[in-house]
């Protein structure tokens, strides 16, 4: 399987990467290319994941996770990702009113992408941030809202938290 | 004030769709429309049905017109809204029926020409290259429609292509887009509709519609031909779902009070438009 999007990665097509590595095709191929190249990529089969250059202004609160969770039926499945798709928006979007992590999760990706090189490795420092913050949404729409050492006891790991993001456990989606 | 919403105002609702696929389908493909579809306020997807005479054969085809779903509520006392159920799962569910009509489609008749239209969003384009295979052996076509009007066709199992490359040329929208068969588009068809009909006493029949309103175009030959009286029923439909005209009696076309005070409200503006 291979997925492709043009190169200037940044949050929302970072959380892409890492939904497919985690949950859609851990094996996949991720393409970042040059917009002159994306019709060969899309001959070749790739899948494109970021909008195309006519999609409207005005459904700006769209994000390409959402798309992606939606076209594979993930967040129907999974309580975690629809929280976290929600911090995502909110974080691209900036919209008023976005839930509060949001607004910490842009500040990181920012700083992450003042620390990444290239396309393939912004996203490659991104996969531990979003892995903890699906933990997080995880965790807390099980009702789980206070620190996991605290219930698991320093030394012991959360269960929860250290398997949630496993791709063995998420295995290739239809 | 706060102007209000219409559900035509949406490039990728079905009903604008439909009105570029016909003018593709007529004027570079030859086609002949034997039957536009109707869209409606629901999104409940159009069937347009052409004919086209290959060699002394005709040849019929089929465009299933499916739009993107609006991110608000489309009618009701939500209308203009925002929807609680997102545009990308209901896409999803769409894409699904209108895979499953096309497969029965096929089934039922092997040598009828099929083909689906939709708008080039990025979720559509992905299920379009994961389905190329089905596309393929269904020999289902595909008309992608861009937000500036440009209609690209992709032949059955091809890559959709189309959605990441710039137009070649200025962008087509608006009443530029319909030069090429010298007649206007049904969205520039609304507001004089809407005139004739209060001229008219608040209505008139179809046939009285359709020479009142080419008046206002020199453009249009006279008798105005066929594909103007379809592009006027698109125009009055549209007009219709957003409450502004109304139909009364077989082929008899009404204003609203909703649609005169829209008249109101810019018919100054679309004479100065015209006149400039």
């Amino acid at each position: 399987m291979k997925f492709v999007t043009r190169k200037g990665v940044r949050l929302d097509r970072a959380a892409c990467g890492w939904l497919i590595r985690r949950h859609i095709a851990p094996d996949a191929d991720i393409l970042y290319v040059e917009a002159e190249d994306l019709p060969q990529a899309l001959e070749d089969g790739a899948l494109l994941f970021h909008n195309t250059t006519s999609e409207d202004p005005a459904s700006g609160d769209r994000t390409s996770f959402q798309e992606l969770l939606a076209e594979y039926r993930l967040d129907e499945r999974d309580e975690g990702l629809a929280l976290m798709s929600d911090i995502v928006r909110g974080a691209e979007t900036k919209e008023p009113g976005s839930i509060e992590e949001a607004e910490g999760l842009r500040a990181i990706a920012k700083g992450m992408n003042a620390l990444a090189r290239s396309d393939e490795e912004m996203v490659e420092r991104m996969l531990p941030v979003f892995d903890a913050l699906y933990a997080y949404c995880v965790r807390r729409v099980g009702g789980q809202r206070g620190w996991a050492n605290a219930e698991a006891g320093w030394g012991r790991q959360d269960e929860d938290a250290t398997t949630v993001w496993s791709p063995t456990r998420a295995g290739a989606r239809i | 004030m706060e102007e209000k919403w219409r559900r035509s105002q949406d490039w990728f609702w079905e009903g604008n769709l439909q009105e570029r696929v016909l003018d593709y389908m007529q004027q570079d493909e030859g086609f002949t429309i034997l039957s536009p579809g109707q869209p409606t306020v629901q999104e409940s997807g159009i069937d347009i049905v052409a004919e086209k005479m290959v060699g002394e054969v005709p040849t019929h085809c089929m465009v299933t017109v499916r739009g993107w779903p609006s991110s608000v509520y489309t009618k009701g006392k939500l209308q203009g809204q925002p929807r609680v159920s997102r545009p990308e799962t209901v896409a999803r569910e769409w894409m699904a029926q209108v895979v499953l009509d096309l497969a029965l489609h096929r089934g039922a008749d092997p040598e009828l020409v099929l083909a689906l239209a939709l708008p080039t969003m990025a979720g559509y384009i992905r299920y379009l290259q994961r389905l190329r295979w089905f596309l393929a052996a269904a020999r289902i076509s595909v008309y992608l429609v861009a937000q500036d009007g440009r209609v690209t066709v992709m032949p059955p199992g091809a890559a959709p292509v189309s959605a990441v490359t710039a137009p070649s040329a200025a962008p087509v929208t608006g009443p530029s887009t319909r030069r090429k068969l010298g007649l206007p588009g049904s969205s520039r068809l609304q507001l004089p509709l809407l005139h004739v009909l209060i001229a008219s006493g608040g209505q008139a029949s179809r046939t009285e519609c359709i020479g009142l309103v080419a008046q206002w175009f020199p453009e249009v030959p006279q008798p105005p031909p066929a594909e103007f009286g379809q592009r006027l029923s698109i125009a009055q439909n549209t007009t219709q779902l957003e409450g502004f005209t109304e139909i009364v009696g077989r082929g008899v076309w009404a204003i609203t009070e909703a649609g005169r005070a829209v008249h109101d409200a810019e018919w100054e503006d679309w004479l100065k438009n015209k006149e400039s």
